[in-house]
């Protein structure tokens, strides 16, 4: 029986590459994940190990803030104790801190450290040019340079950071800037969290002390020669009295420790966001393996029959193909997990994690990594191949001796299947509406959980039901349309299994283009409200108009709807007595200069996207803030000095702006105030792509050179978000893109299958005129129908529950509920599955149409 | 059932009917068959395989099918029969020799107008798998003239449909049918084209004698009322005793021929061909 079943397994060895294919990019796709993740973990390790290695011992401040309570003195004196401890040959703080860097334009945030004067302290290896020779020298980490564009022997400026100087009470002097010299670049290894994109300065101490930045959390020691260890240990312990703030460990103990500290939560992270899509894509791959073994049994149920004549028990037909299935299982799960590595080394070398492609001693390749996808892999397809091992195990010795059947029997439905369909879908379908009503996560999300089962389980009715409908449209291809619409349909259940592992990947696709066109719809309204004015440019100094050349300039992006100048004017109020906060002392809040802008409230009303309508003549707009210091309130009449003498207004807030007041423009000038136009807003047109119209707001201001402007509004906030949104759509896109490149891999398969089986069909229909051409069509056609019909349900499926899903979110976090459709993008989706169906069924098609009318005819 | 009486042909001639690719013309070539053969072959080698193991299922035929008669080639099992039959109609292509089909020079066909040249010019029967499983009986017949695009001729359809008895199953797909009933409606699909040529490769084969002698007495009568021309390789003497002419193969060669054959006549060449 075992001969037997490697035998069968050889003679098919074809027929299983498609679902090997799809258990390969399955489980390649979970290996990949883990040795990715575990290559980042391991980098991340190095990289918090290696400075502490370098130290012989390591004195920490454990409690992080402690440091700076503690104040310059008891640190030095700190620094003191540890230096006059016998054994000790050096004592460096590591200080580190954060710096502005500016260079070729561009401004950075960079990490500062010191440079240790020691040469065994420094943990990173030089590698281009040479370490700094005096303070105005600094060397820098190599890939983040590499990548951000500088090279030795340039020169960058670093400027201390707003809160150093603050902290020092130096606030009303410019922060401390130095001009240096990059000496040298070092390589500190990298991961994605530390080496990749910030850039690491390392600078002499001389220079640290310049910038103020003497923050350190730990002191690295050497020893003198032959000093012992262990004894220097308990001196500098002793030294400390207790282990409050202060511990004492060696490298290597400090060096585990910090590895703990990270240890797990990068890769469990990383791990659970990436996992679930190894799973979809492995359950998506089931799919594809059901059909192959249901395809497969069937086609050899006339050798099961004979089997069994012969004396075969139906527990052997049953272990056979279970067997069959474990051996398949097995090998595709092991070339998975093998091609998984490599991808992950692919991934890993340009993201800087490894040296090379085929460095793979430096991938992160545990034990785990290495069995796991290959136990899912397993699992995965001996679940799959449990349902038609047993349809195989049914057949009757009897069948043998039959004629073989014209045409596959296609089973019906069960009743029980069909009810317990309906149930699902009706039950969960109406908690789904119910949480999406009453904004309950609660209910929705079982209930979406039972509607998607209830929808799978009738996908067997409902996909040739819908497969047939669109199969009417292909009549109009003649011949061709009507053969493969009937092929398409003829077994219901090898149909709706194709179709539905389409389904699965699109309908997730859909759900999420959905949700986040809904959230990015709902975040533009909130956006609308809070942040009304798209683009407000104003000059840098108070006051000054803004020149006209800017507005011109402005006016003619294509991005911008409409502009309006506002006229603008600062004038002093002091606060009264009565006006006061309680408490406060009402000499510290002497006088206080605000400005006042004027529009035209017709203007306004185009410029703004919200609280226009509040403008009138007499009315003053007030943010919160200014409307919360002077203690008014909405409604109030209040006298503000404008100009010569005062003026009456009503107060109203608004949110239009977030300093100064506003008026209309007639009433700001009635004050007789001197006015200018100090601010140009804009609204930007509603089709604009915000992340491109910031750069071209930006470089508009760069322009304006002789007076300098500020651009702000809206759209940077907007841009943003666009970008994040988009950004995270494009990455979740493609982890599905895996699960939908096995479903059209499925509808290979399936064609493949079944142009096998119809080896006789196509051959008689050569025989009767069909040209090679029409042959090939009428696979492609039947492709693209199981294509269309997966996506189109997908898509419809993927809508409907993102909408209940969107309304109960919404609802439950208090937001109001907006729908939207992305027209676009779903368009494209259904647009995809025409060219994916016509690709899956080049290689069946080729097969198909190379054999002789008359060779298949006489094929048994 | 027999074929038709007063069915009048109204479409052309079938020469002028098929063939709209390349007619390479053959004729100055002395053809070694009857100058008003249907289809012919000269010279026909077909070795399946190659060098030693390859095995010469026809060994320098030549052979012609007058038009308007009914032909049965019959030899042993393995002489060639079924070999010859596809190389005539155009399924397969001789490894050496040519193939005529009227006037049409087959061998020179690319597998595109080869593939015209079957859907418009020549009808088929095999021994079973004749019909689509997706499709009812009556697109099955009507395939061809969809296949080409032409529009079916319903008088014809149901002047053949009514003879051969399957009107009222026209509906039904052929695992609704009987193994008669699904020759049969093979039958009507072989000649709605109105073919110059049908090739039937034991079309009786699986049928009982009662529905094979039906089946045969139709083929038959449609080359008696409008001059079909038929050519059928069979193993049977009963049915090729329905035919004008017999030709018998053995080995690949041409081993005889009998005209006006009885059952008795091509029992005793069968068994001095050791068949
Ligand atoms: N595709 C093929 N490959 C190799 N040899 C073949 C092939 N088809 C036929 N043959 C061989 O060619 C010879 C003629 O075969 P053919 O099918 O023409 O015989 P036949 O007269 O139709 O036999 P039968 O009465 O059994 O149908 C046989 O020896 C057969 O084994
Ligand atoms: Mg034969």
């Amino acid at each position: 029986m075992l001969r037997n079943t490697l035998l069968q397994l050889r003679h098919n060895i074809g027929r299983l590459s498609a679902a090997g294919l799809a258990i390969v990019l399955g489980v390649g796709f979970v290996a990949a994940t883990l040795v990715f993740t575990g290559t980042m973990q391991s980098s991340i390790r190095h990289m918090v190990a290696a400075p502490n290695l370098a130290a012989d011992i390591v004195v920490t401040d454990d409690t992080a803030g402690i440091a700076e309570q503690e104040g310059d003195d008891q640190r030095q004196r700190r620094l003191r104790k540890v230096r006059n401890t016998e054994g000790v040959a050096a004592a460096v703080p590591r200080t580190e801190s954060y710096a502005n860097a500016s260079w070729a334009g561009e401004r950075y945030s960079v990490e500062v450290n010191r440079l240790p004067e020691r040469d065994s302290l420094r943990w990173y290896e030089l590698a281009e040019g040479s370490y700094p020779g005096s303070a105005d020298e600094v060397v820098l980490s190599q890939r983040a340079a590499e990548s951000a564009n500088i090279s030795p022997g340039e020169t960058i400026t670093l400027q201390q950071p707003q809160y150093v100087s603050a902290r020092e009470g130096e606030s009303e002097k410019p922060p401390v800037e130095r001009e240096v010299t990059v000496s040298g670049l070092v390589d500190v290894g990298s991961s994605l969290l530390t080496g990749g994109s910030r850039v690491t300065v390392f600078a002499p101490q001389e220079l640290l002390d310049e910038l103020g930045t003497i923050d350190y959390r730990a002191i690295d020691l050497l020893l003198t020669d032959g000093a012992d260890t262990s004894a220097v240990l308990d001196r500098l312990r002793d030294k400390f009295d207790t282990g409050q703030y202060a511990q004492v460990r060696t490298g290597q103990q400090q060096a585990e420790r910090a590895v703990e500290m990270f240890s797990g939560s990068v890769a469990a992270a990383m791990n659970a966001v990436l996992l679930p899509f190894g799973a979809i894509a492995l359950f998506v791959a089931g799919f594809v393996i059901v059909n192959t073994f249901s395809v497969l049994h069937a086609q050899r149920s006339r050798q099961y029959a004979l089997l069994r004549c012969v004396g075969a028990t139906r527990g052997q037909i049953r272990r056979s193909a279970l067997f069959e299935a474990l051996l398949v299982g097995l090998v595709t799960s092991v070339i998975g997990t093998v091609f998984g590595v490599l991808v992950s080394a692919a991934v890993s070398w340009p993201l800087g994690l490894t040296d090379s492609p085929i460095d793979f001693g430096s991938l992160g390749i545990t034990p785990l990594a290495l069995t796991a996808p290959v136990a899912a892999g397993l699992l995965v397809t001996f679940l799959a191949s449990l349902a038609p091992a047993a349809r195989a195990m049914r057949v009757a010795p009897l069948a043998a001796l039959r004629p073989v059947p014209d045409e596959q029997s296609s089973r019906r439905i069960g009743r029980v299947r069909l009810v317990s369909a309906v149930v699902l879908t009706v039950l969960g379908a109406g908690l789904l509406l119910g949480g999406a009503l009453l904004g309950s996560m609660g209910m929705a999300v079982p209930g979406g959980l039972a509607a998607v089962l209830g929808v799978l389980l009738f996908t067997p009715t409902l996909i040739p039901a819908v497969a047939r409908a669109f199969g009417y449209l292909l009549r109009s291809f003649g011949p061709t349309g009507t053969l493969a619409s009937g092929n398409a349909v003829r077994n219901p259940y090898r149909a709706s299994s194709t179709s539905t592992a389409l389904m699965i990947g699109v309908g997730l696709i859909v759900l999420l283009l959905t949700g986040t066109a809904s959230a990015r719809h709902s975040a533009n309204e909130q956006i609308d409200q809070r942040y009304p004015v798209d683009v407000k440019v104003a000059a840098e100094e108070q006051d000054q108009p803004v020149p006209e050349g800017v507005r011109q300039r402005l006016e003619s992006l294509d991005g911008t709807a409409v502009t309006a100048a506002l006229s603008g004017t600062s004038f002093e109020m002091t606060r009264s007595e009565a006006s006061t906060p309680e408490g406060a002392d009402p000499a510290e809040t002497p006088t206080v200069t605000f400005r006042a802008l004027g529009i035209d409230p017709a203007k306004l009303a185009e410029v703004s996207r919200h609280g226009a309508e509040d403008l009138r003549p007499g009315t003053v707009l007030v943010p919160t803030n200014i409307l919360d210091y002077w203690g008014w309130s909405e409604g109030d009449r209040v006298e503000l000095p404008i100009g010569d003498g005062s003026d009456t207004f009503r107060v109203a807030t608004t949110k239009l702006l977030r300093s100064g007041i506003l008026l209309t423009r007639s009433d700001l000038a009635a004050t007789g105030a001197e006015t200018s136009t100090t601010e140009i807003w804009a609204r930007a047109a509603s089709d604009t792509y915000m992340p491109g119209y910031t750069g071209e707001l930006n470089s508009l201001a760069e322009e304006s050179a002789s007076t300098p402007v500020d651009v702000g509004g809206a759209v940077q906030m907007r841009a943003r978000f666009t970008q994040v949104l988009d950004t995270l759509l494009l990455i979740v896109t493609g982890l599905l893109a895996v699960a939908v490149i096995i479903a059209v891999v499925g509808i290979a398969n399936t064609l493949g299958l079944s142009v096998l089986e119809r080896g006789r069909e196509s051959a008689l229909l050569r025989a009767l005129g069909l040209t090679r051409g029409q042959l090939r069509g009428t696979l492609a056609l039947e492709a693209v129908l199981l294509a269309v019909v997966g996506t189109v349900l997908g898509a419809v499926i993927g809508v409907l529950f993102a909408f209940g899903g969107v309304a109960a979110m919404f609802e439950n976090i208090g937001l109001p509920v907006v729908f939207a459709v992305p027209w676009a993008p779903l368009l494209l989706v259904l647009l995809c599955a025409v060219p994916a169906g016509v690709l899956a069924s080049v290689l069946p098609a080729r097969r198909a149409a190379k054999a002789q009318p008359a060779a298949a005819l006489s094929e048994e | 059932m027999s074929f038709p009486n007063g069915s009048q042909r109204t479409a052309a001639s079938p020469a002028e009917q098929g063939g709209a690719d390349g007619q390479h013309g053959s004729a100055g070539q002395p053809a070694e068959s009857a100058p008003e053969a249907a289809t012919s072959g000269s010279a026909l080698v077909k070795v399946y395989g190659s060098g030693e193991a390859g095995v010469r299922a026809l060994d320098n035929v030549d052979i012609g099918f007058a038009g308007g008669r009914f032909s049965a080639i019959m030899g042993p099992s393995g002489s060639g029969k079924s070999t010859l039959m596809h190389c005539l109609a155009g399924l397969d292509t001789p490894t050496s020799g040519r193939v005529m089909l009227g006037t049409t020079d087959l061998t020179g066909l690319s597998d595109k107008q080869l593939t015209l040249t079957r859907r418009d010019r020549i009808g088929f029967l095999f021994q079973s798998f004749n019909l689509l499983p997706t499709l009812t009986a009556e697109q099955n017949i009507l395939l061809p003239l969809e296949l080409s695009g032409r529009k079916p001729d319903r008088q014809w359809l149901n002047e053949l449909t009514g003879a051969l008895g399957i009107d009222q199953r026209l509906r039904h797909r052929p695992s609704e049918l009987s193994g008669g009933q699904q020759q049969r409606v093979a039958v009507a699909r072989a000649l709605i084209t109105r073919p110059e040529v049908v090739f039937a490769d034991e079309p009786t084969g699986a049928l009982d004698s009662k529905s094979g002698a039906n089946l045969l007495e139709f083929l038959r009568g449609s080359v008696r009322q409008f001059g079909q021309t038929v050519v059928m390789v069979t193993h049977d003497p009963v049915a090729a005793s329905h035919a004008d002419s017999v030709v018998l193969l053995a080995d690949g060669n041409i081993a005889g021929r009998i005209d006006e054959p009885t059952q008795e006549a091509v029992l005793d060449s069968l068994r001095r061909l050791g068949g």
